[in-house]
């Protein structure tokens, strides 16, 4: 484990935090769909409204991938391209983050 | 000839205010071949050449794990339109590309709407849309739909589109393993029919990344064989890669759209947050969130009930007063006069007087859809509705079956967790739709008439209460298990565009409009004409002035069948009567009532609060409220789950009612 | 900003009683004979079970700016003030039209039905119309305030 990252479910990661995803827990459909809205191992979230026992929403932000080389040190287009997306609590849950 | 334009885009990109702008609102609605997800058809005239506009479903890529996106995926493959239509939000390019990628790597010859562009500008987003075009080799028009800007370029680059041959030649590379297996794949599947139908590439893909409808397809064109040396391809590259190839494909193309956006989008004042943010901080907010949500519900039940009070009137006195009054002065034969008169205008008028209320219910809803509130009224429910047995998704169809029950049942399929949807569908016919509303103004202010807006509202919290009880006992039988929740986007804030809220509000009022003009027209006459005929023969319209000829009609005979049944909550044939008919739609009780009783409106009113005690009129709501969906709503049901599951609610709704109303009834008898 | 904060508090206040009173008055004419506040000042008292709900909504994020304007960062405060400002606003039009549109149903029942009902044109100095005006300054201060926040 990486020093000073903490690996927890979306769900318990507080509100204005961010995070990495490191892991989708479900079937390929489950997985599919998460992916289809931006989730999947290596995407950035970052929790907007957790509610405790109830849904979560988060903005998805770009991922480190394309931050690699981006010409946009100080202007970047990833607040920008940002958008937001409610879990249920069940499917927060399933999804791990590592704190950033 | 007429080109074909497929439209397709995610959620809540603005596609049906496209749709509408293009096709001027007319659409032909109908079903999918084999699923009841609507399909919806238009057409526009452009330079002399026709388009046929077809609506896809919203959807988020061509994976097809949901039946709305193998529908829009076979239709765009295997359909090949001469025209997809991509619509995408352009303050949100970094999701929506991804199924702007995903078209064109299925060979669909695209044009691209950046959809409101407004709201990309709002946010201090500038892009590049000469280098998107570049960078994707396909026209890309900015719009601002619900403006009305850009259209007249989207209809061009559609033309020119539609009438080129070639296709677009963006493309991902995946890397030298990947790419290493899709040239392995392609080489099996080179020479087949296989080539003729579908983009060889694509094709390889789709394998790879573990698609079960297109490995069935290889298996039907080419048989068990190559599916074995095709699944030993995906292995090995498993192997190679160290990971999933469906992971590295879903990856690599969400690189790519990141890429792409980071080429075209330029942030130039970034704003250090947006209205949507400002708006969802309170909107979501744990303790604003629920009064919010009562407070909008407030304005819009006073704006449908109250505000309308002038156009209900004004209804009333047209068909109480002066058509039947008209009638009256100038039918002369006596039997035509009372099929016109205690028929038709006092049946259908005692319905049509809500028109007006039913009308600006939905506008108001139409309204809330379109600024984006249906979404947080999800997110701040769920919680709330996961205690009740469902989840936050339910609430859009339970807010959209206080309209209508089929719809809403339709809606249901938004429901991605299988148990969540079935239940949903089978508590929706408790949801108090518009069409039981009459019964319920009818009877509260019959007898309730210093507070009958309590009363009235006491039936919606009624419904919740029963909906929790029948949803959670449900959970705990027969569909116990745990859900996997719901995954939702939330769109920014918008002002709605007033063009297509009434779009909506119309398209929505007319289907009470043409029930009221076929279903309870028809269902109107038969009364009539069971109300003045009996076991004995021929009875004639006296039976409307004299309740001792109308105890002798077939609607007599059939209530009283059924009266001793309902003796117990102190109903007589009459009320029975209007219960069996209100089977057709519930919006038949209330002119059954009229029909039975001779009489409409004010005198109705008076003739039933001097036949009923208070506590057995709201029995009657109660009954109303919860006993059998009309028959469409079990068509619907039968359609979406089975026969079985709509025999059951048909069941269970009874057994439900009945229990009620006899509570009802027995704890009322120890007030009066 | 100081001054603003006063307002809304007050302003919240003002909501938070008035949503009270319908409340009481409601209950006390439902079980316990007249009203309990038949009258505040020269207007009317609500007395309604629903109009609780946005009296109570606009006032209870009226006086919880207070808390934000104390300790919250100033974009919060700024959120909660045109959010409750919007609803106050919208109340009062509301009320408005509605007081039209009894008016209108008036004309309507003696015209066309001949019935002699009278019009109460009190329905339009109902307290909930004023405060909803003054609302209107507070709505253009936050506007004003969370797009000078934006530009920053």
């Amino acid at each position: 484990m990486i020093k000073g990252a903490r690996r927890l479910p979306l769900a318990f990661l507080g509100e204005g935090r961010e995070g990495v995803v490191v892991e989708v827990r479900g079937g390929p459909g489950f997985q599919r769909r998460l992916a289809d809205v931006g989730i999947y191992p290596g995407s950035r979230v970052r929790v907007v409204r957790s509610t405790g026992r109830g849904p979560v929403m988060v903005e998805v932000l770009a991922t480190k991938e394309a931050c690699k080389g981006c010409p946009f040190r100080t202007l970047c287009p990833s607040a920008s391209s940002s958008y937001r997306i409610s879990l249920g609590f069940g499917t927060a849950m399933r999804v791990l983050v590592e704190e950033a | 000839m007429t080109h074909v334009v497929a439209l397709v885009g995610n959620p809540n990109v603005g596609k049906s205010v496209i749709f509408n702008s293009l096709t001027g609102g007319k659409a032909w609605v109908g079903n999918w071949p084999g699923v009841t997800v609507e399909k919806k058809v238009g057409r526009y005239r452009f330079l002399g050449r026709e388009f046929e506009v077809v609506d896809l479903p919203g959807i988020y890529g061509l994976s097809a794990f949901s039946v709305d996106e193998r529908i829009a995926r076979d239709f765009i493959v295997e359909g090949r339109p001469d025209v997809v239509l991509n619509i995408v939000n352009a303050s949100n390019l970094g999701k929506d590309l991804y199924l702007t990628v995903s078209l064109l790597e299925a060979g669909a010859k695209l044009v691209i709407a950046l959809n409101m562009m407004d709201l990309a500008e709002d946010r201090g987003i500038e892009i590049d849309v000469q280098g998107l075009r570049r960078i994707l080799g396909v026209p890309v028009v900015p719009t601002i739909a619900t403006k009305g800007v850009g259209l007249e370029a989207l209809r061009r680059a559609i033309l020119s589109v539609a009438e080129s041959k070639g296709v677009p030649k963006f493309r991902i590379g995946y890397g030298r393993d990947v790419e290493r297996a899709i040239d392995e794949i392609k080489a099996i599947l080179a020479g087949t029919p296989l080539e003729e139908r579908y983009p060889l590439r694509w094709l390889a893909i789709r394998l790879l990344e573990g698609d079960p409808d297109y490995l069935q397809r290889v298996r039907e064109a080419l048989g068990e064989e190559a599916c074995e040396r095709i699944r030993g391809i995906k292995e090995d590259l498993s192997r190679r890669l160290g990971a999933d190839p469906e992971d590295a494909i879903v990856e690599r193309r969400h690189a790519v759209v990141m890429d792409v956006v980071s080429r075209v989008v330029r942030t130039a004042r970034r704003p250090s947050f947006t209205m949507t943010e400002v708006l969802d901080y309170v909107v979501t907010h744990k303790i604003f969130g629920i009064p919010i949500l009562l407070t909008m519900l407030y304005f819009a039940f006073r704006i449908a009930f109250d505000l309308t009070a002038p156009l209900v009137d004004a209804i009333d006195w047209l068909f109480s007063d002066y058509l039947s009054g008209l009638a009256e002065a100038h039918i002369g034969s006596e039997w035509l006069r009372s099929l016109v008169s205690d028929g038709i205008l006092n049946g259908l008028g005692t319905l049509l007087v809500f028109l007006p209320n039913i009308a600006f219910f939905f506008l108001l809803l139409s309204a809330m859809e379109d600024l984006g509130y249906m979404t947080r009224v999800a997110f701040i429910m769920d919680k709330i509705m996961y205690r009740l047995g469902l989840s936050g998704k339910s609430i859009i169809p339970i807010i959209l079956g206080v309209g209508c029950n089929v719809p809403a049942i339709l809606a249901t399929r938004n429901i991605e967790d299988e148990r969540d949807r079935k239940v949903t569908a089978m508590v929706l016919p408790l949801v108090p739709c518009s069409a039981r509303l009459p019964i319920f103004l009818l009877f509260s202010a019959a007898f309730f008439s210093s507070f009958r807006g309590a009363v009235i509202a006491s039936m919606y919290v009624i419904s919740i209460g029963v909906i929790a009880l029948v949803a959670n006992l449900f959970r705990r039988t027969a569909f116990r298990g745990p859900t996997t929740g719901f995954i939702m986007e939330m769109p920014p804030y918008m002002v709605p565009s007033i063009r297509n809220v009434l779009m909506k509000t119309w398209i929505r009022t007319r289907k009470f409009l043409e029930k009221a003009g076929t279903v309870i027209f028809g269902s109107v006459i038969v009364i009539w004409i069971m109300s003045v005929t009996g076991p004995s023969g021929y009875i004639g319209p006296g039976a409307f002035e004299d309740p001792s000829l109308m105890a002798k009609s077939w609607v007599a005979w059939m209530g009283m069948k059924l009266e001793p049944l309902l003796r117990p909550l102190g109903w007589d044939w009459r009320l029975a009567a209007a219960l069996i008919y209100g089977f057709l739609a519930k919006e038949v009780v209330v002119s059954t009532l009229s029909l039975a009783f001779g009489k409409g409106g004010v005198a109705l009113m008076r003739e039933l609060s001097s036949m009923l005690l208070p506590h057995q009129a709201f029995a009657f709501m109660v009954f109303s409220l919860t006993y059998v969906p009309c028959i469409p709503t079990i068509a619907a049901i039968r359609s979406e789950l089975g026969t079985k599951y709509a025999i059951l609610t048909v069941l269970y709704q009874m057994a439900l009612a009945y229990l009620l109303a006899l509570l009802v009834v027995a704890l009322g008898g120890l007030v009066f | 900003m100081r001054l603003r904060s006063i307002l809304a508090t007050l302003l919240g206040v003002a909501y938070l009683t008035l949503a009270l009173t319908s409340l009481l008055n409601w209950a006390a004419d439902r079980w316990g004979g007249g009203p309990v506040l038949g009258s505040l000042g020269p207007l009317p008292a609500p007395s309604s079970l629903g109009l609780f709900i946005p009296l109570f909504t606009v006032g209870i994020l009226y006086a919880s700016s207070y808390y934000y304007w104390r300790s919250g960062p100033r974009l919060e405060f700024h959120a909660i003030l045109l959010v409750a400002s919007i609803l106050s606003l919208s109340l009062s039009i509301l009320e408005l039209l509605l007081g039209f549109a009894e008016f209108l149903d008036h004309l309507v029942k003696v015209g066309l039905f001949g019935s002699a009902g009278g019009f109460d044109p009190g329905v339009f100095a109902e307290l909930e119309i004023p405060l909803g005006l003054l609302s209107i300054p507070i709505l253009r201060v936050s506007l004003r305030e969370l797009r000078s926040l934006r530009g920053s």
